[in-house]
C-alpha cells in the first residue's frame, strides 16, 4: 500500500504574518506619541512708525495757471478723519485721506483764492490785501 | 465742524459762495472783500479750527455763529476790533445768501 499521506506544515511558533503599510500610505494607525515640549520663546519688537513730517515746502501746486516761484510752506496735521494741510500765513488749508491728497487740495484752493483776490484786488479788506501779497511772493500766473 | 453748522454761518452772515471743487465762501462788508472760507464739498467732517481762522474769531464766538449768540452786527464788531474792517467803514453792504462772488443768484 503506497498510501501518500497528506503532508502537513505545522508552523509552530511563528505568528501569522501581519502586513505592515509603509510610512504614508493610507492605513497607517495612528498611535500617540509622546513628545517632549519644547518652549519656544518669541522675540518681540514694537519699531515705531516711521516719524511722519509735520512740515514740508510745496514747490508746485496743481492748477497749469501758476506757477511757483517760492516755495510754499506747508503745516501737515494728521487727525482722525485724515490729514490736513495748511498754509498759516495766509490761513488757507486743504484736506483728504493723504498728504498728497491734502497738499493737491491746498494747491488746488491756493489758485482758486490768488485768482479770486487778483480779480478783486481793488476792493479787498485790509486782511486779504495782506494774503495777496504774500500769494504773489510765491506764485505768479504762467506767461 | 458739520457741514450743517457750516452752511448756518454761510446763511447768517450772508457769505458769497462759489462752488470750485471746494465750496468758497467770502463775506463782503461795504462792497470790500474782507474774509473768506472754504469747506471741501461732501459731508466730511470739517476742520472747525482752520475755519475759524479764516473768520477770524475765537472758539467762543464761532460758537455763537453757529448757536444764536452773535449775529451779523456783532461779527461785524469782532471785525472791526481786530482791524480786519477798516474803521471808517460804516454801513455792511446788503448780501444775499446763496449769490455768488459776482452777485449773480
Amino acid at each position: 500500500m503506497s498510501a501518500t499521506a497528506p503532508r502537513l506544515e505545522i508552523r509552530v511558533g511563528q505568528p501569522e504574518p501581519e502586513f505592515i503599510p509603509s510610512p504614508g500610505k493610507f492605513g497607517l494607525r495612528s498611535q500617540p506619541v509622546v513628545r517632549q515640549k519644547v518652549l519656544q520663546r518669541i522675540h518681540v519688537e514694537i519699531h515705531q512708525l516711521g516719524v511722519r513730517p509735520s512740515e514740508m515746502l510745496l514747490g508746485t501746486i496743481n492748477d497749469l495757471r501758476f506757477r511757483v516761484l517760492k516755495p510754499i510752506p506747508v503745516h501737515l496735521e494728521f487727525r482722525q478723519d485724515g490729514v490736513v494741510a495748511s498754509w498759516q500765513e495766509v490761513d488757507e488749508f486743504g484736506m483728504g485721506n493723504s498728504i498728497s491728497i491734502a497738499c493737491d487740495d491746498l494747491g488746488h484752493t491756493i489758485a482758486e483764492l490768488f485768482h479770486s483776490l487778483a480779480a478783486d484786488e481793488s476792493h479787498l479788506g485790509p486782511d486779504l490785501e495782506k494774503v495777496l501779497a504774500v500769494l504773489k511772493e510765491h506764485i505768479a500766473h504762467r506767461p | 465742524m458739520k457741514v450743517h453748522e457750516f452752511e448756518k454761518i454761510v446763511n447768517k452772515l450772508g457769505l458769497r459762495t462759489r462752488n470750485s471743487g471746494d465750496r468758497l465762501a467770502w463775506f463782503v462788508y461795504n462792497g470790500q472783500t474782507v474774509v473768506r472760507t472754504k469747506r471741501s464739498q461732501g459731508n466730511k467732517e470739517q476742520p472747525g479750527d482752520k475755519i475759524r481762522q479764516q473768520l477770524k474769531v475765537n472758539e467762543e464766538q464761532l460758537a455763537g455763529l453757529i448757536s444764536c449768540d452773535v449775529s451779523l452786527d456783532d461779527y461785524v464788531k469782532i471785525l472791526k476790533g481786530r482791524k480786519i474792517i477798516a474803521p471808517e467803514s460804516q454801513s455792511a453792504s446788503p448780501l444775499q445768501p446763496g449769490s455768488d462772488k459776482t452777485g449773480k443768484p
